[in-house]
């Protein structure tokens, strides 16, 4: 079924077309979610509350952007108003400034998997996860998360600097990428694992 | 989007984005039926509980309707049974109960039986065919007896309506009597001179003569002249009667269902601090529109109705304590305009102290003010409550009355996805999260009634407004619903 089909069959309520476009995109919006959660329960009930959002303002997509970009913003959006909702984001500002966290070192590196990664940026604290998952992976611009979270752009700044500098430590201590200060490309180091 | 692809932290970024990109989770089949479920299946329970719900009522009502009819046909033919189809069974080699019918039968004593003695007697009235019948005119308390030490014994009953029944087939003796009245020892002769060996003095005399196929003579009540008599037939009422004189209770209870049209609206009530709040996050910032929220926005009142099926006490002559379940479908129309354009709706939200601490927001495309096309929404909702509250008679006697009556209504939304206006007034948005599940309605109301045998009818006004606003707490706009209307309903007293 083409995508048109899928649109043209949502817009007229049909449980089939719904269910085919929940099928062709929930696992990698399921995966966004899970980037934001708290645990995987929790991203169950922000992918269906996402979802549900989707097919109730389908009528409000024109055809001038990808459609999974259309969803995706829906699912984010969903995502942070459910952290709100829970209070999660808000406890989570109070830690945003720790400056450690306890990573479990492993002898052996492993191959850089996709999981690999989204669970290193899942041991983030909340406020520097949520800030680098709108920013180097969700593509928002520091304004518009500045909008979304109620911070001061230059907050949201900060934020994602000490997140990255975070990250790349869980991730060395986990042997998934190796020190910068080698000049080495990150991508290549990653890939060639 | 400022993005500094150019710098050192491309790779690590792209490093980033790419992997998390290419993560893929399944989810499990749980989160498809809550989405099927809230997409589909929600309106359609609705309406199918409403249909179980009315259809319930109406089985209800008819059973209670049929069942008066039934238990009349039903006595009635209990009174023909008797005089045909006798029910009790007599084994064949019985020995034939000879149950003398009553004829005017010479009375050795000062007493005379007359065929209006009978009729304004205790007793007696007799019909002679191969089934005696003897009627009675006065009321009895139903009583039974039956030998069951032996199949041959007759069987004797003693009622208001058919007393003594023995025999199945024609030969057989059948004897319905209501009662027996003492007697002295008389010994009587029937009008066709067959002698009467054994004179009924009570039930017991009845059932041994009937045993050893003698004739018996039941003896009706006589005229009394002297007071002594008179007295010792008083007394022996009063020891031995076989009936008592039921006194008419006084039914408290009733099962009332009703029909309501209504006419539903409602009050919006504005936040002040909830149009800084919304100025201030909306993007693109825009003018904050200021003024009362109930003339900013345009809505309209539609048609809803309710039904009720409740239970009513009589708590004394004036006042009722009344109780029950309810469902009321109320909706109203909003006049709006859609947009080519995808608006980003905000919904500040206020804390415990009323300041905005938090907001949601929400993506659409329908706006309160300036859109390409204009376009109603329909706020519905579905609601169950449990009124509880009380009916006073203020005028009227037995059969029309007219009355006031009041309910507290604790209430369950079945349903919350209503469009509600984003906290700056400009657009409009759904958020079910902030539709409360329970709240607390009021109902007020007069009627006329008018009493037709068990059944009362009534009619009148009817007005109920929503306690709590619609919203959670969180939301600054404050929604009380409220509905007019006209309500039908019948009652019946059921105990």
């Amino acid at each position: 079924m083409t995508e048109d089909a899928i649109l043209q069959g949502c817009l007229q309520n049909d449980a089939s077309c719904q269910r085919e476009l929940y099928t062709r995109y929930s696992p990698k919006m399921l995966a966004v979610c899970y980037r934001f959660a708290h645990n995987r329960e929790d991203a169950e009930d922000m992918l269906q509350e996402g979802f549900i959002k989707v097919f109730s303002q389908i009528h409000t997509f024109r055809n001038q952007g990808a459609f999974e970009g259309w969803i995706r913003r829906i699912v984010v959006h969903t995502c942070i108003n459910h952290l709100k909702k829970n209070k999660r984001f808000n406890e989570s500002v109070d830690i945003i400034h720790a400056t450690s966290i306890q990573v479990r070192e492993e002898s052996v590196p492993s191959i850089v998997q996709a999981k690999q990664i989204v669970e290193c940026i899942r041991l983030l604290p909340m406020g520097y996860r949520t800030v680098l998952n709108l920013y180097a992976i969700e593509g928002y611009s520091h304004k518009e998360i500045s909008d979304m979270l109620d911070i001061e752009e230059s907050t949201s700044r900060s934020q994602y600097t000490r997140a990255k500098q975070m990250l790349e430590e869980v991730l060395i201590k986990k042997r998934i990428i190796m020190k910068p200060t080698e000049k080495t490309n990150w991508f290549r180091v990653a890939a060639g694992r | 989007m400022e993005r500094s692809f150019f710098n050192e932290d491309f790779d690590f970024e792209q490093l980033i984005k790419q992997k998390s990109d290419q993560y893929k989770m399944y989810p499990s089949d749980k989160v498809w039926k809550g989405i099927n479920a809230s997409l589909h299946s929600s309106r359609k329970w609705y309406w199918l509980g409403m249909v179980v719900f009315l259809a319930g009522i109406s089985y209800y009502a008819i059973e209670q309707l049929a069942n008066v009819s039934r238990k009349n046909i039903a006595s009635t033919k209990n009174n023909q049974k008797a005089t045909t189809e006798p029910s009790v069974k007599v084994a064949p080699n019985a020995p034939e109960a000879v149950i003398l019918p009553f004829t005017p039968i010479s009375v050795k004593s000062n007493r005379t039986a007359t065929k209006e003695s009978n009729e304004n007697g205790l007793l007696i009235a007799l019909e002679q065919q191969d089934n005696v019948v003897i009627k009675e005119t006065t009321v009895a308390t139903e009583i039974s007896t039956q030998n069951n030490t032996t199949e041959k014994a007759p069987v004797i009953s003693i009622s208001n309506s058919f007393a003594i029944q023995k025999a199945t087939n024609p030969s057989d003796k059948v004897l319905i009597a209501s009662a027996i009245v003492p007697a002295s020892a008389i010994s009587t002769v029937n009008e066709a001179g067959k002698e009467l060996s054994t004179v009924a003095t009570d039930l017991k005399d009845v059932m041994e003569a009937t045993t050893n196929n003698n004739p018996v003579a039941v003896i009706p009540d006589v005229e009394v002249t002297d007071k002594a008599s008179d007295e010792k037939r008083i007394n022996w009422l009063q020891e031995n009667a076989v009936y008592e004189l039921t006194q008419p209770k006084l039914k408290r209870i009733s099962w009332q269902i009703g029909l309501t049209p209504t006419t539903n609206y409602r009050n919006l009530v504005g936040n002040r601090n909830a149009n800084i709040a919304s100025e201030a996050k909306n993007i693109p910032i825009a003018l904050n529109i200021q003024g009362d929220i109930d003339n900013l926005v345009k809505h309209a009142p539609a048609m809803g109705f309710e039904v009720s099926s409740v239970f009513l006490y009589q708590v004394n002559k004036n006042l009722t304590f009344k109780t029950g379940v309810q469902f009321n479908y109320a909706r109203y129309e909003i006049k709006a305009y859609s947009s080519n354009a995808t608006d980003r709706a905000t919904i500040a939200l206020s804390n415990f102290y009323g300041t905005n601490a938090d907001s949601i927001t929400n993506f659409t495309r329908l706006r309160n003010f300036g859109g390409t096309t204009a376009k109603n929404l329909q706020n519905q909702y579905f609601q169950l409550a449990v009124p509880v509250g009380l009916e006073l008679v203020v005028l009227g006697k037995r059969r029309l009355q007219i009355a006031v009556a009041g309910t507290v209504q604790p209430t369950y939304i079945l349903n919350r996805d209503n469009y509600l206006i984003s906290t700056d007034y400009k657009n409009y948005t759904r958020e079910p999260s902030l539709v409360r599940r329970w709240n607390m309605n009021s109902s007020f109301e007069a009627f006329v009634s008018y009493k037709v045998g068990s059944y009362k009818f009534q009619v009148g006004p009817q007005f109920r407004y929503q306690l709590l606003s619609t919203y959670d707490d969180k939301y600054p706009v404050k929604e009380f619903l409220k509905e007019y209307g006209i309500k039908l309903a019948v009652s019946k007293s059921i105990r």
